[in-house]
């Protein structure tokens, strides 16, 4: 009987499943947690996985991945800020890193000492189309290689203009240097596939082992991913974004983790943009990532309702004296649990986790303005339109466990200036009761076709009105 | 960066609130075909859109269109935003319906150059005299060898 072990190293608690495969098809047998040391990660992955393996009536398959640690930071440089600078960060977000910090046009010596201080996994350094600019990406891979003087440097990636590669490996000879395909080869082409796939490749070679991991690869012989990786192929099969998976699901679907640190966004399957609307920007990508630092129940709760308070989040349908009076309210809840960051659920983070979900979701999707042209009304479109998104799936510690979902932003809604944002209109919300899609995602590395079946079945709805 | 001559990048684009398409592939295929590495932007592009590409693709001319008459406020001020994104020598061409009402090719081109255009073209330009020009002033650039 083919059996699978999944586990998920996450920062505070480190989750496991046990599943056996039967006709195509996973059946989660045992689901096991523990808490994370950050000091020794094996600790609680032995407890799991012992735990697991006690009722296993094989020798299962191993599956595992882990954003203990401060998962996989990475700092994003390019040159045009909305070009090839916002293809790094979607690389880095979609190989599952977190952008530590990024840098448009040139590296100052100050933008040098934070690197040093933030002291970044993978510096990826991106710029120009190829046989495009080499200025500034030169004159960067120049700054990059006086890191070593501020006492610290770590690993580049090179993914830009392919014209400038030989001269970027003598600028950092004798430095750590990774060099792939341009992120952005052509303006409208773009290609984050080789940058993810080496990303992964430096994560498992040369990171791993720095991040605690090492004695868990020499007990089992696997090789664990960033678990956001390990999500964001899942979500990539072609079965799940275009397969009658959900009868549904015609739009596209979002997938929500809201933690006390970040807000993590994922949108898959969602429609091409319709016929006849023009298009700024570079083209979205599917699945798409989007990870918000800012957004965030416990850690980031005061960045959270700070966020809401400067874009009018409480005065929506409300007074301006009850708005007051609500924001008020909940920042002190927020500043109490900024500090105590293991404080249990409480009645606030349903308003809280409605500000995080509101606003990754305003940030993750696209934008519409009306224009009147000389030849008649003409729709011009940036970013992803998200307006067909059937389904919301709530994944993570509050998502999956809590009583009612956050209510969906009511579109319309217009950015400050005038702009349509294409918001998801009437979306269902399905809840991971069980927090098994991530341990699933895992399992899909060894039986895609067997997890995807089992997918939807560990999904349950969830009314978004009920309170 | 970028070159001259031949193999040189340049970008297309119709600027402003403006969806006139037809002629901007045309474009494209007559620059294209006369050598050059076209980038071509399509319609509606701001003037921040035209740079920032040209500062990715290291491309040596923008060539702007206009063709609703509007040209005159899309394009006030290209060099100078040229200039602040670093690429103040760039090439700057402009044509199609620059201006509505009667105003004379002078007086229109006169305009468009104290914008910052280098060469100004109306509705009937001979594209095969523009490719022409745009290899020569590719060739007298600064810095050209």
């Amino acid at each position: 009987m083919e059996e699978i072990i999944a586990i998920d190293l996450g920062s505070t608690r480190t989750k496991g499943a046990l599943f056996r495969v039967e006709e195509e098809r996973l059946r989660p047998l045992m689901r096991e947690e523990a808490d994370t040391h950050p000091g020794d990660l094996e600790e609680g992955f032995s407890r799991v996985l012992e735990a697991l393996l006690v009722r296993s009536s094989g020798k299962p398959s191993l599956a595992y991945s882990s954003s203990a640690k401060g998962g996989l930071s990475i700092c994003a440089v390019g040159i045009v800020p909305e070009l090839t600078l916002k293809m790094a960060k979607q690389t880095a977000l979609s190989a599952g890193g977190k952008v530590s910090s990024h840098f448009a046009w040139k590296l100052t010596e100050e933008d040098l000492r934070t690197i040093a201080g933030e002291r970044p996994d993978i510096i990826l350094l991106t710029g120009g189309t190829d046989g495009g600019n080499e200025e500034y990406l030169l004159y960067n891979a120049s700054q990059l290689a006086e890191l070593s003087s501020l006492g610290w440097e770590g690993p580049v990636l090179f993914a830009g203009n392919r014209c400038a590669a030989d001269r970027v490996r003598k600028i950092l000879d004798g430095k750590e240097l990774y060099i792939c395909k341009n992120i952005l080869p052509e303006l409208d082409r773009p290609e984050p596939e080789p940058a993810r796939g080496e990303i992964r490749r430096i994560f498992l070679q040369r990171l791993c082992e720095g991040k605690g991991l090492g004695n868990i690869i020499r007990r089992t012989g696997e090789h664990p991913l960033p678990t956001p990786s390990v999500l964001f192929d899942f979500l990539s099969l072609g079965a799940l974004r275009e397969g009658p998976l959900f009868p549904e699901n015609g739009g596209g679907m979002v997938l929500f983790d809201i933690g006390g640190a970040t807000s993590d966004c994922y949108s898959f399957g969602v429609r091409p943009p319709a016929d006849g609307r023009v298009l700024r920007g570079l083209p979205e990508p599917d699945p798409k990532r989007s990870v918000e630092g800012d957004l965030g129940l416990r850690v980031s709760a005061q960045a959270a309702v700070a966020a809401a308070e400067a874009e009018g989040f409480f005065r929506t349908g409300r007074s301006a004296e009850e708005a007051d009076a609500q924001a008020a309210a909940l920042r002190a809840y927020a500043g109490r649990v900024s500090r105590e960051t293991d404080a249990p659920p409480a009645d606030e983070d349903r308003l809280l986790a409605e500000i995080c979900l509101t606003h990754a979701l305003v940030r993750h999707a696209g934008r519409m303005r009306e224009a009147a042209t000389a030849s008649g009304t003409v729709f011009v479109q940036e970013g992803k339109d998200l307006t067909g998104v059937s389904a919301v799936i709530g994944t993570g510690g509050y998502l999956s466990r809590c009583a009612a979902p956050p209510a969906l932003p009511a579109p319309p809604l217009f950015d400050r200036t005038g702009w349509e944002l294409l918001l998801p209109g009437r979306a269902r919300f399905f809840q991971d009761t069980d927090y098994l899609w991530p341990l699933l995602a895992n399992a899909a590395r060894i039986h895609p076709g067997a997890a995807l079946r089992l997918a939807p079945e560990v999904l349950a709805e969830r009314s978004f009105y009920e309170s | 960066m970028g070159g001259g001559g031949m193999s040189a990048t340049i970008i297309l684009g119709v600027i402003g609130s403006d969806c006139h398409a037809v002629g901007n592939r045309i474009l494209e295929g007559v620059f294209s075909a006369a050598g050059f590495k076209v980038v071509n932007l399509g319609v509606m592009v701001s003037r921040e859109e035209f740079a920032d590409a040209a500062v990715e693709t290291g491309a040596s001319a923008i060539l702007v269109s206009s063709l609703y008459g509007h040209g005159e406020i899309d394009c006030d001020g290209f060099r100078d935003l040229c200039i602040e994104r670093g690429i103040g020598d760039i090439i700057l061409y402009v044509g199609g319906n620059l201006v509505i009402g009667k105003h004379s090719r002078e007086e229109t081109e006169r305009k468009f150059r104290a914008m910052g255009f280098d060469r100004v073209f109306g509705p009937d330009a001979d594209l095969e005299a523009v490719t022409g020009l745009l290899k020569s002033d590719l060739e007298k650039r600064p810095g050209k060898g």
